[in-house]
């Protein structure tokens, strides 16, 4: 008897695993969006559509805000743009493509609540009459209340089925370009049931329709000293698939992780060449704070930094790369870089510290709270300060409505986007 | 959490596979009535199964994942004067291995541990023994890739 209570035991503790998952919906079903006569949105109808919405319906699921936004990417010699709207409740947010189609602006996609694994196709519609004929005029103006969309979700294979409503109000709020929305990880962390892997490429490049303006990423050393991007210090299964392979990252070549290794979604464990050629060639990010995770010399990093940010400017952009300094063995590893005092990077330190390496930006964690009077002072002399690295969607909507920061990094951009741009 | 999964799964073959035999074979009374406060060394070995799923994805995996192998275990056991006994368990596992050629480059990688296990044991029925334990696996990747590699051992981690 004993013995059969004992397998039994055995048994329920070994199928009593749970596995949280979300499984993406197929979006490929919607007829009238797959109509061959649909034609890509130009660009002045997109950037005018930006702005704050109100939901009228949907927003007992959703909210009563949304703003929307888009972001776009670079795929060989195609420009992939998405439009992404942000939500008030439970970190929601959706993601669609958009056309249009005989005076009409369709958007396909999907919408997804952060705090669970709800999920489900979404299908938007703004008519001719709803404000659908002034965004397809070669200058559209806008004002509050001159669009409505109007749309069908479902939850998640089913068919859309319940109603959302959204009417705009106003344009987002601030200039975009004048606050930070850092995204952890270099874009979200793989427990958060992403479609992609944290610290891919893939992820820098799904990053933006996240609302993210800039990214975090990881960095170590492989044995033979390239720099990679991986969090955490041993190869485990939160990060990658079964491989064999246990232990420090820094125990293996680059070329035996390239050969071995996939990240959890199967993805490359990428260079730091790698991501940053995503972010400068691919996406319109303007700021990457390379996390030292490593312990040695800085220098390797520091040459691929300088060539990066030479890189961008010689296509136009600016991009802020900065070497991140998380405590006194990197720091102390930074003072030994030749030319430290000029060297873009951002100090997590004290303002003594970061004042003697004349970091470009100073990043205080965010239990210390919003420091006005600190990050005015650091304001005076030049420098900017991002708050870190702050999930608690109270704490984000607190840091924004009630501190002076210049960006801010979270596991959740989406619900940085939505209090920053909301915000009035 | 399903990573342990490996874990019970091990602990369940454990307890099958340790119905001593060697304790009739040894005239080893099994009463615990009559075998107070005495160490017994028990040295086992066989051959052993990784249950749990493994999807090894890399490109170029050539063939299947080898998941048999055998297993040695030596053990440590007090037995006192009450029915419960406890001790300690240690022994060499290989858990998997698979080979690849990438840009025809063949490697191999065969993951193997030394199980540090404290563990419990009870008669359940005459010469029958359930054993359970809990502790850590130390696990060694032994990587070979391209001759030159081939020697290349890494002490690892731990379960």
């Amino acid at each position: 008897m004993k013995k059969i209570i004992f397998i039994l035991l055995s048994l329920c503790l070994l199928f009593s695993c749970q596995k949280y998952e979300v499984v993406m919906p197929d979006t490929s079903m919607w007829n009238m969006y797959n109509d061959p006569a649909t034609l890509p949105l130009n660009p002045a109808a997109r950037a005018a559509m930006e702005g704050v919405y109100s939901l009228s319906r949907g927003n007992d699921v959703f909210g009563d805000l949304a703003a929307v936004k888009w972001s776009h990417i670079i795929q060989g010699s195609d420009t992939i743009f998405h439009v992404s709207g942000f939500f008030g409740k439970d970190i929601a947010y959706f993601i669609c493509e958009g056309k249009q189609l005989n005076g009409a602006i369709l958007f396909n996609g999907y919408w997804r609540k952060m705090v669970s694994t709800e999920t489900g196709i979404i299908h938007l519609t703004i008519g001719a009459g709803d404000g659908a004929g002034l965004l397809l005029d070669p200058h559209p103006v806008i004002d509050s209340g001159k669009i409505t969309i109007n749309g069908l979700f479902g939850s998640g294979q089913e068919a859309p089925n319940r109603v959302i409503t959204l009417s705009y109000i106003r344009k987002l709020n601030r200039d975009p370009a004048a606050f930070q929305i850092a995204a952890h990880r270099s874009g979200g962390r793989t427990s958060d049931l992403l479609p992609v892997s944290e610290n891919s490429v893939a992820m820098i490049l799904k990053t933006p329709e996240f609302g993210s303006t800039g990214v975090e990423v990881d960095v170590r050393y492989t044995k033979d000293g390239v720099p990679i991007l991986y969090h955490d210090n041993t190869l485990n299964l939160r990060e990658i698939q079964k491989s064999g392979l246990v232990g420090p990252i820094e125990n293996y070549t680059y070329d035996q992780l390239s050969t071995f290794v996939r990240l959890v979604h199967g993805e490359k464990i990428p260079t730091l060449r790698e991501a940053l050629d995503a972010v400068v060639y691919q996406t319109q990010l303007s700021f990457v704070w390379l996390d030292t995770k490593y312990t040695g010399s800085i220098a390797p990093v520091h040459v691929i930094q300088q060539e990066y940010i030479q890189k961008a400017a010689a296509i136009g952009r600016t991009v802020d790369i900065v070497i991140g300094l998380p405590e006194r063995d990197q720091f102390n590893q930074f003072l030994e870089l030749p030319d430290y005092i000029n060297t873009p990077s951002l100090c997590e330190l004290g303002v003594t510290e970061v004042e003697q390496i004349n970091a470009n930006i100073w990043a205080p964690r965010f239990t210390e709270g919003t420091q006005n009077e600190l990050v005015a002072d650091e304001h005076l002399k030049g420098r900017k300060v991002y708050v870190w690295t702050i999930d608690e969607p109270a704490f984000i909507a607190s840091f924004i409505n009630e501190g002076h920061f210049d960006g801010m990094l979270s596991n959740f951009p989406s619900c940085i986007a939505y209090n920053y741009y909301v915000h009035q | 959490m399903c990573t342990n999964k490996k874990f019970l799964w091990l602990t369940v073959i454990m307890a099958v596979l340790s119905v001593n035999k060697s304790f009739a074979q040894t005239n080893v009374k099994i009463d615990s009535n009559k075998i107070r406060k005495s160490f017994v060394l028990q040295v086992g070995g066989g051959f052993g199964g990784y249950t749990t799923v493994v999807h090894i994805k890399p490109p170029a995996l050539t063939g299947s994942v080898n998941r048999y192998s055998a297993v040695g275990t030596i053990r440590l056991i007090w037995y006192p004067s009450y029915r419960l006994r406890m001790g300690f368990e240690s022994g060499y596992t290989d858990f998997y291995s698979y080979k690849v050629k990438n840009d025809n480059k063949p490697g191999s990688v065969h993951l193997s541990a030394i199980p540090l296990l404290f563990v419990f044991s009870m008669q359940v029925i005459k010469r029958v023994n359930i054993y359970a334990g809990i502790g850590a696996y130390l696990e060694t990747t032994h990587l070979c890739l391209r001759i030159e590699y081939c020697t290349i051992i890494y002490p690892a981690g731990y379960r």
